[in-house]
């Protein structure tokens, strides 16, 4: 079937591929890690993604853990969902409306930057909460993970050419 | 610098600069975070200000846009990384998060990354970059007209 695409189409798509398959390892790899841990007058607790975002909740800071769990959780997942829709669709040449597709593409590249929301706001709380004895904020190996996540789908956004999107459907071979 | 933001827990105020966080990064032995958080966050936002200035003013003063084919490039895959607006983000969330736990007071450093932030934000609205994909990466040989 690839024998109907250039090789610039093939070549497109499988970097595009590959990149979001590692993101996709990376990504699970950074829920499953600590990416905090807090110690708080003795106490030492380690939060994943997940577990901040339940204890802001249950802070009742609910704005908060709504946007967290956006951008840390929803919008990675999301963005790879549709990156690999979207390399199905380029390289197979299901049938469906280029425009559409297009402005999925369009949507995925703008959504991407928010996910390094976690990030910054971990070196951030590093930074600022270093309170000795008190409080003391340590960053741990998950956040290097997301961050690596996260830096991989946005190279794969960039690798995948949205031209190919419209090419294929007229081309389709199926 | 000027300071970021200040928080303080009983009696113990800690200062924290643009780049306190990066540095603590670094100090915790997390090189390639610490310097992706100081490129998406610090230098690259600026330096895509800068590039985005002297592109408009070069249009501005009527000199051809295939002068600087570099320069649009720059600018193109820059818009990627710098994301200055999602640091803002950031820190107001950290903010509400100690707000509970910890004094803490917005220092006017803070401002001023948000008026930088608000200002890329404005110029990267106002800046075409589909006409960047026109100009031959090669060479300046066919003329694009300027605005």
């Amino acid at each position: 079937m690839s024998l109907h695409f250039s090789r610039g189409t093939f070549k497109s798509t499988s970097t595009a591929a590959a990149l979001a398959l590692a993101a996709a390892v990376m990504l699970v790899l950074a829920n499953l890690l600590p990416i905090l841990s807090t110690e708080t007058s003795g106490n030492n607790r380690s939060d994943t993604i997940f577990s901040g975002v339940v204890e802001l909740w249950r802070e009742g800071l609910w704005v908060i853990a709504i946007i967290v769990f956006t951008a840390s959780i929803l919008i990675p997942v999301l963005k790879l969902v549709g990156l690999g829709w979207l390399l199905l669709n380029a390289r197979h040449g299901i049938s469906v409306d280029s425009r559409h597709l297009t402005r999925i593409y369009a949507t995925l590249d703008f959504i991407g930057r928010w996910s390094m929301l976690d990030v910054f706001l971990a070196t951030f709380l590093t930074g600022l909460v270093q309170f000795g004895e008190f409080s003391t904020v340590t960053p741990r190996g998950g956040i290097v993970a997301f961050a690596t996540a996260v830096v991989l789908t946005v190279l794969a956004t960039q690798a995948f050419d949205p031209r190919l999107l419209w090419r294929t459907t007229q081309s389709s071979p199926a | 610098m000027l300071p970021l933001v200040s928080a303080g827990k009983l009696g113990d105020e800690r200062i924290s600069l643009l780049f306190t966080g990066v540095w603590s990064l670094w100090n915790n032995g997390m090189y390639s975070l610490a310097i992706l958080v100081f490129l998406c966050g610090g230098l690259l936002p600026f330096t895509l200000l800068a590039t985005l200035t002297v592109l408009h003013a070069s249009s501005r003063l009527g000199w051809q846009k295939t002068d600087f084919p570099h320069l649009f490039r720059v600018a193109r895959i820059l818009q990627h990384w710098a994301i200055p607006e999602v640091q803002v983000l950031a820190v107001l969330v950290a903010l509400m998060k100690l707000g509970s736990i910890v004094e803490v007071t917005i220092g006017p450093g803070f401002w001023c990354y948000c008026a930088m932030a608000f200002s890329l934000l404005i110029a990267q609205h106002n800046f075409d970059f589909g006409s960047a994909a026109t100009i031959p990466s090669t060479s300046g040989s066919d003329t694009v007209p300027s605005q």
